[in-house]
């Protein structure tokens, strides 16, 4: 672990990160200074049991959220306290999230989901941006299904499109919350290959929430979560 | 813009029922805006060109003098005294007085058509048994056809020949009926112990009770004989090259001739402020059926923004910024505003001409057998631009709420 995160990049690195939620009698401390970096190449997992602050921790890092207080940077820029608009044209270049219920848009197919995050950057033309959607869809095993509404689509079949979404616009950051809890064994290896596929093609940061412990063994790096705090690291 | 706009439709077609009422009532809306104004206006306007057919646009009357008079006061020592002319306004002389000067003055105004002398005065016309008061209008034909609508007024007989025969009598058509009075039939007019016989040669029209019920033409010779004055004319009637700059030359000519000039816009008034106040009512009516179906378009849009939350955040979170969330609601209010105006104008346009042919008798203050409309495109523009308004009113408050949203709270809330 130690060689591949001297030779990547720090894609993302934040310091003393810290969220309170809640108000009033309610408020409770859900991230306790968390210090973390992701390295470009690099897929990372984070387990912990639940309510310990993992998607709270991801909402965080994919600039949903604002901590009340620590910095983040990635690539070298704070965006912790950016604003709106800045973290918004980020979000839309670097950042790739899997929500933990994967949220698809229902007026659209499954291509059109897809396309969404690319019409609004424009990287590519317009025949391109179909043949890439489309090929994505195709590897994540739908390709016979892109023109679907995403409410004809199964709970797993809704899933892939969403990590499919995640990857459209080859961001720096992607951020999954896990992304295979409806699938079964099979679909939930494809996902990950994918995944892991995408991290060693052209080299984002992948940062993955699971359940599932065999999945966060093939990572690179495992972060175990409790209270707030990253208890134990290896990888 | 293009890719808002597409999301825009399909987040605006999925809500397509709801929607469907909002646009119904806006389509209405428009439509009946533009009718209630076709025909308000398409009233007005004939009622204003059968005042020009009538009374003309200008009339001519009553020669004026500036009258002077004197209030004598004493000084305050019961000395002195002193005079202090007070202008008290004018004195008028009823009627035109030296017709052919003031008729050679009114044709030097480079807006007058043509100008017809009118004698005028009461007179009793009797046929038969029965008699009725009667209104003689000594007239030149020629003249007269110029500074109004009697030519296309007439009803029976024609007029052709009136200035050649001094026995012509041309009548109101009420008055024909209550006189049981046809073309040919006998007519006795009388006057202070006079009477003279004519005989009817034609009966015109004009819609306009009061004139139809008591007018009678003759040749102006022949009414001066029955009313007894050797000079000076009742008024002149004055056509225009533009009627709406009727009170601007009326005022001018009142300096110019030192007669009291009568524009129509002044004469008719009151008739003008009726048609006028039923014309911005109507208006002011379906705007608030526009503005109701507005406010259901409100709160459509605001279902759809609470419905959307979710989806809203989702896009927010793959880089849509706060102004394009905004722009895609005003844009779905822009869709319905667009569809919901043309359908509006086409439905319009549509009932318009089913009113336009509908049959309908009004006589009183002017003549039809149906319904009056006026194809006016300033009416179809009115009715957008209020659609526009309200429309675009309604979607902005959904608009801003939603591009309020915090992706953040939002995600947060439907998976904590
Ligand atoms: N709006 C909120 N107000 C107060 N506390 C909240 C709010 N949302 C979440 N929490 C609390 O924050 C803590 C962290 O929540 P978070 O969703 O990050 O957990 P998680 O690790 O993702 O859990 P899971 O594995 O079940 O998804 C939880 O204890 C939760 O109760
Ligand atoms: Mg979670």
């Amino acid at each position: 672990m130690s060689e591949t995160s001297t030779q990547k990049s720090v894609v993302l690195q934040t310091r003393q990160l810290t969220r309170y939620l809640g108000d009033g009698a309610n408020r409770q401390l859900v991230l306790d200074a968390l210090d973390l970096d992701l390295h470009a190449g690099q897929t990372c997992a984070v387990v912990g049991p639940s309510g310990c602050g993992k998607s709270t921790l991801l909402y965080l890092l994919g600039l949903l959220d604002r901590p009340n207080e620590g910095t983040i940077h990635v690539q070298n820029r704070e965006m912790a306290a950016a604003d709106d608009t800045a973290r918004t044209a980020f979000r839309n270049e670097h950042i790739g999230f899997v929500f933990q219920f994967h949220f698809l848009l229902p007026e659209f197919t499954a291509l059109e989901n897809l396309l969404l995050p690319m019409r609004k950057l424009g990287r590519w033309g317009d025949e391109e941006m179909r043949e890439r959607a489309t090929e994505l869809l195709t590897r994540f095993g739908l390709g016979d299904k892109v023109n679907r509404y995403t409410n004809q689509l199964s709970g797993g079949e809704q899933q892939r499109v969403a990590v499919a979404r995640a990857l459209a616009n080859e961001p720096t950051l992607i951020l999954a919350d896990e992304p295979t809890g409806n699938l079964d064994t099979r679909n939930s290896n494809n996902v990950m290959e994918l995944l892991q596929e995408a991290a060693h093609a052209y080299g984002p940061s992948i940062l993955i929430v699971t359940h599932n412990p065999e999945l966060a063994q093939a990572c690179d790096r495992l972060l175990t979560m409790r209270d707030g705090r990253f208890e134990s690291e290896q990888g | 813009m293009k890719l808002n706009l597409f999301i825009a439709w399909r987040l605006l077609w999925a809500k397509k029922r709801a929607m469907g009422m909002s646009l119904a009532g806006i389509v209405c809306g428009v439509a009946f805006f533009v009718l209630t104004q076709a025909q308000t206006s398409g009233f007005e306007d004939f009622f204003i060109r059968t005042i020009w057919q009538t009374r003309g646009p200008l009339r001519v009357q009553d020669k004026y003098q500036a009258s002077v008079t004197e209030m004598v006061a004493r000084s305050s020592d019961g000395k002195g005294s002193f005079a202090i002319p007070l202008r008290e306004g004018r004195q008028y002389v009823p009627g035109v007085h030296e017709p052919e000067r003031v008729i050679e003055a009114v044709w030097n105004f480079d807006a007058v058509t043509g100008v017809s002398g009118v004698l005028s005065g009461n007179v009793t016309a009797t046929s038969g048994f029965r008699s009725e008061t009667a209104e003689v209008m000594g007239v030149k034909m020629s003249d007269h056809v110029t500074v109004s609508g009697v030519a296309d007024q007439i009803r029976y007989g024609d007029i052709t020949t009136f200035d050649e025969d001094p026995q012509s009598a041309v009548i109101g058509s009420i008055l024909a009926e209550r006189l049981n009075l046809d073309i040919g039939s006998e007519l006795l007019l009388k006057n202070a112990g006079q009477s003279r016989r004519y005989e009817v040669v034609a009966i015109f029209e004009t819609g306009v009770r009061d004139y139809d019920k008591s007018w009678v033409y003759i040749q102006q010779r022949e009414a001066r004989q029955l009313l007894n004055k050797m000079d000076g004319l009742t008024y002149l009637q004055v056509n225009l090259r533009d009627n709406d700059k009727a009170p601007q030359i009326a005022e001018q000519m009142k300096h110019a001739l030192w007669h009291d000039v009568d524009s129509w816009q002044e004469s008719e008034r009151v008739w003008l402020e009726v048609f006028r106040a039923l014309r911005v009512s109507s208006g002011i009516t379906m705007s608030i059926i526009i503005l109701i179906a507005g406010l259901g378009m409100f709160n459509t849009l605001a279902i759809i923004v609470m419905e959307r939350q979710r989806d809203i955040a989702i896009l927010r979170s793959m880089g849509y910024r706060r102004s394009d969330v905004a722009q895609i609601f005003l844009l779905q209010g822009a869709l319905v505003c667009a569809v919901g105006t043309v359908l509006g104008w086409i439905f319009a346009a549509v009932l318009t001409y089913g009113v336009e042919n509908l049959p309908i008798r009004i006589r009183g203050i002017f003549a039809t057998d149906h319904f009056v409309v006026k194809w006016d495109p300033m009416h179809y523009v009115l009715a957008g631009v209020v659609t526009v308004i309200i429309v675009l009113g309604a979607s902005y408050i959904p608009a801003r709420k939603a591009a309020r949203i915090e992706p953040g709270d939002i995600i947060r809330g439907t998976s904590a």
